[in-house]
C-alpha cells in the first residue's frame, strides 16, 4: 500500500491584507510520486510552496506532511520538520555566491544533522554525498567544485541547487520554477536530470511552474484556477 | 562549516565596504585608548614633576600657592623665610637632606633658582630620576650658571654664553644685574619638568647680585662691583622655599606638624604628592571632556555600522532566504548578524590596538626627544581593556539591531524572494 507523504484539507490562505489568495479544498499526494503544478504569474504557486514548508500558515486547513500535522506543532518544530524532510530549488540565484559549489552542496546538512546522517551514510561524507550528486547532474568538471557559485552559468547553478535540495534524501522536493531562467535546451535537460535523480532517491518532488511546455515530463499534473472569492484555487 | 565560517565568507564578499568601517572603528579605537594612555601617563608624569621629596617648606600660604612657587616656579612667595629657620629644621633629627629654594630673579623669561649644590645630588624627578647633565657641570663659582634644557634650546645658549639676570619676572625688565654678569657652565638634559625652564645658580650668587639693592631697587653710589663681591663673604640670609629629604617616610607626619607650629615665624610644610593629586584634580574637566571626546568617536563609529549592516540587510535579504530554504532557523539568521558586527568590532579593535602600539613605539623616542617625557610603551591597564570590552559589546549590541530586522524579515519573506 502506497503511503501518503501530503495531504491538504479544505484549506483557506489570506495575506495580512484579508483578500483570499488561495483555497484547496482537497489535495494529497503519495510517497515517489511528482506532481506538477501550473498556474499563472501570481497564483500563488510560490505561496503555496510556502505553505507546505512550514513558513506560511494558512486562515484554516489541515496540512499533513509525511505523518506531521502542521497546525499541532510550533514554528521552531516546523523549521527543524523543514530542515529534516524538504529540499527546496528556487527560480534563480539560488546559491551563496560567496561560497564555492561544493560548500553550497553541503548548506542543508549543516543546519540538519538528520540529512547529514543519511548523506554520509549513503556516501560515506557529506563531500563525498555533494561530489557524486554534482556528478550524476552533469557537473564534471572537479576544479569547479572549489569556485564560487558566482562564476557558474544559471544552468549550472541549478544543478547545483538540485544536487543541494537531493543531498542527504529529504522525503520531499520543491521546485519553484527552476527553469524558468533557463534557455529551452538546458530546461529539458535539467528537468530529466532533477527527475532521475528524485526516481534515484525516492523523493517526492512537487513542481511549480507557469510553462506549461514542461507538463508532458509529470504524470500527475495539477492546476490553480481563478476561483469566486478572487484568489485561486487547486 | 559553522556559522562563524558562514559570516567569515559572506563578510569577505562584502570587504570593500566592510573594510571602510573596519578602519573609522579601529581609528576611534586609537583615539579613545590614545587619549586615555596620554591621560595616564600625563597624570604619572605630572604627579611625579618632584619625587623623593617628603616636604616642601615654605611661607603660609596655601599648599597649592607653595607647590606652584616652589616646583613649577609659578607665581610669587606671600613671603620669604629666613636662614635661620632653614638652618634650624634642616637640623632636625629626622630630616636626611634638603635643598634650599631661593626664587625672584628671571632671565629673559625663565626663572632663575638660586640653590645650594644638594639640589644637584638630592633633587629627583619621574621615577626616582636624579637631574642628569647633557653638558658642563654644576656651578662652583660665584657666577656659575646652570640651565634646563628648554632654556638652552630657546635661547641657543652653550657652555660660557654669558647670562645677565634681571630683578623680578618680565623679560622686558629694566633692572638687570647687568654689572654682574653670569657664564652658562652646565647644560641639564631634558626632564620633562620646570626644571627645564630653570637657570640654576648658588644662593650666594642670588646673594651677591642683591648686595647692593635694597627692598628691589639699587641702592644709587653705593655700587658694589663684581670684583669686590668676589671678595664679599656671602651669607644668604632669607630663602623662598625648601625641600626636605627624610631618614624615615614615617616622621613626615611628625615633622610636618612640627614645622606648621614652627614658633618663630609661620612656616608650613606641605607633603608634594598631595599637593600635586589636588592640583592635578583641578585639570580633571579636561581630562574628562578629552574622554567625552573620544568616548562619542566611538559611538559615532559603532553608528556607524549599524547604519552600515542596516542598509546592506535590503541586498541581503536573498542571501537570508536561501539560508532558510535550506535549514537555518530565523535565530540563526540573527546570530549571523550579530556575529558579523562582533567580528568587524573584534577586528576593528585589534587593529586599533596594533596600530596604537605603532604608533607609540615610533613616538615614544621621538617625544623622549623633543619634551624629555618619557611615554611608556606598556600593556593595556585594566581600564583600558575594559574601554575595549564596552567597545566590542556595544558593536555587538549595534548588531542586534539588523539582525532582529532580518529575523523578522526572514519570517515575513519565508523563503520566496520577489526578483
Ligand atoms: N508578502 C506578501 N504579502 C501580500 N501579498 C503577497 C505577498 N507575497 C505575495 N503576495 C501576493 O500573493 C499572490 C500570489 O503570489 P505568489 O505566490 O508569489 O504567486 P506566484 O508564485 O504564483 O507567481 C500575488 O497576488 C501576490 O501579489
Ligand atoms: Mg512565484
Amino acid at each position: 500500500m502506497k503511503k501518503l507523504a501530503v495531504t491538504i484539507d479544505d484549506l483557506l490562505f489570506k495575506w495580512g491584507d484579508g483578500t483570499p489568495c488561495l483555497t484547496i479544498p482537497k489535495f494529497q499526494l503519495y510517497h515517489g510520486e511528482k506532481v506538477f503544478i501550473k498556474g499563472p504569474s501570481g497564483s500563488g504557486k510560490s505561496t503555496l510552496l510556502n505553505i507546505l514548508g512550514g513558513v506560511l500558515a494558512p486562515e484554516h486547513g489541515d496540512i499533513k506532511v509525511l505523518g506531521h500535522d502542521y497546525a499541532l506543532m510550533k514554528m521552531s518544530q516546523l523549521d527543524k520538520f523543514r530542515a529534516d524532510h524538504i529540499g527546496f530549488i528556487f527560480q534563480q540565484f539560488n546559491l551563496l555566491p560567496f561560497l564555492s559549489l561544493l560548500e553550497n552542496v553541503c548548506l542543508p546538512c549543516r543546519f540538519s544533522s538528520t540529512r547529514r546522517a543519511r548523506a554520509i551514510d549513503e556516501f560515506g561524507s557529506v563531500e563525498q554525498g555533494a561530489e557524486a550528486l554534482l556528478k550524476r547532474l552533469g557537473l564534471m568538471d572537479k576544479h569547479l567544485y572549489q569556485q564560487n557559485a558566482a562564476a557558474l552559468s544559471v544552468g549550472q547553478q541549478q544543478r547545483v541547487s538540485a544536487a543541494r535540495a537531493i543531498l542527504g534524501s529529504p522525503e520531499i522536493i520543491i521546485a519553484d520554477e527552476p527553469t524558468s531562467a533557463l534557455d529551452v535546451d538546458a530546461r529539458d535537460q535539467f528537468l530529466a536530470l532533477l527527475l532521475s535523480q528524485c526516481e534515484l532517491s525516492g523523493s517526492t518532488l512537487i513542481f511549480v511552474s507557469h510553462d506549461s511546455a514542461l507538463e508532458h515530463h509529470f504524470s500527475q499534473k495539477l492546476r490553480l484556477t481563478p476561483s469566486s472569492n478572487g484568489g485561486y484555487s487547486l | 562549516m559553522t556559522l562563524f565560517h558562514l559570516t567569515w565568507k559572506s563578510f569577505l564578499n562584502r570587504k570593500a565596504t566592510l573594510l571602510m568601517m573596519l578602519l573609522s572603528i579601529s581609528m576611534s579605537v586609537v583615539l579613545l585608548l590614545g587619549v586615555d594612555i596620554i591621560r595616564q601617563q600625563a597624570k604619572e608624569g605630572f604627579s611625579s614633576t618632584v619625587s623623593s621629596t617628603d616636604l616642601i617648606v615654605g611661607a603660609r600660604s596655601g599648599q597649592i600657592n607653595l607647590l606652584l612657587y616652589s616646583v613649577f616656579h609659578i607665581g610669587n612667595a606671600t613671603n620669604n623665610i629666613t636662614w635661620k629657620s632653614y638652618e634650624n629644621i634642616s637640623q632636625d633629627a629626622n630630616v636626611k637632606w634638603s635643598i634650599p629654594l631661593s626664587l625672584g630673579d628671571s632671565h629673559r623669561g625663565f626663572r632663575v633658582l638660586g640653590t645650594s649644590s644638594a639640589y644637584f645630588e638630592h633633587y629627583r624627578y619621574g621615577a626616582k630620576q636624579p637631574l642628569a647633565f647633557s653638558q658642563g657641570r654644576g656651578f662652583e663659582g660665584l657666577f656659575d650658571v646652570v640651565i634646563g634644557a628648554e632654556v638652552a634650546k630657546k635661547l641657543g645658549y652653550n657652555l660660557g654664553s654669558p647670562v645677565v639676570i634681571a630683578h623680578g619676572m618680565g623679560s622686558a625688565s629694566l633692572m638687570k644685574h647687568d654689572d654682574k654678569p653670569f657664564n652658562v657652565v652646565g647644560i641639564l638634559k631634558p626632564t620633562g619638568t620646570p626644571v627645564d625652564n630653570t637657570l640654576i645658580v648658588s644662593l650666594e650668587a642670588i646673594e651677591a647680585i642683591h648686595v647692593d639693592w635694597q627692598s628691589g631697587v639699587q641702592l644709587p653710589g653705593s655700587k658694589v662691583t663684581a670684583e669686590q663681591v668676589l671678595k664679599m663673604k656671602l651669607k644668604p640670609k632669607q630663602i623662598t622655599a625648601f625641600m626636605l629629604g627624610l631618614n624615615s617616610r614615617l616622621s613626615t607626619f611628625h615633622l610636618q606638624r612640627k614645622i606648621n607650629q614652627y614658633r618663630n615665624e609661620p612656616l608650613m610644610a606641605i607633603l608634594p604628592g598631595l599637593a600635586l593629586q589636588e592640583l592635578w584634580g583641578m585639570f580633571s574637566f579636561v581630562e574628562k571632556t578629552l574622554f567625552a571626546i573620544s568616548g562619542l568617536v566611538v559611538v559615532s563609529g559603532v553608528l556607524g555600522l549599524l547604519a552600515l549592516l542596516l542598509s546592506s540587510l535590503n541586498e541581503r535579504r536573498r542571501e537570508m532566504a536561501i539560508l532558510r530554504s535550506v535549514g537555518a532557523r530565523p535565530i540563526h539568521i540573527l546570530t549571523l548578524l550579530i556575529l558579523e558586527s562582533l567580528l568587524v568590532t573584534l577586528l576593528s579593535v585589534l587593529l586599533g590596538i596594533g596600530v596604537l602600539y605603532l604608533v607609540m613605539l615610533y613616538a615614544s623616542p621621538l617625544i623622549q626627544d623633543q619634551f624629555g617625557v618619557r611615554l611608556a610603551v606598556q600593556g593595556l591597564s585594566l581600564w583600558q581593556w575594559q574601554l575595549v570590552g564596552m567597545v566590542v559589546a556595544a558593536g555587538s549590541l549595534a548588531g542586534l539591531v539588523p539582525g532582529y530586522r532580518a529575523y523578522r524579515n526572514s519570517l515575513a519573506d519565508g523563503m520566496s524572494i520577489k526578483l
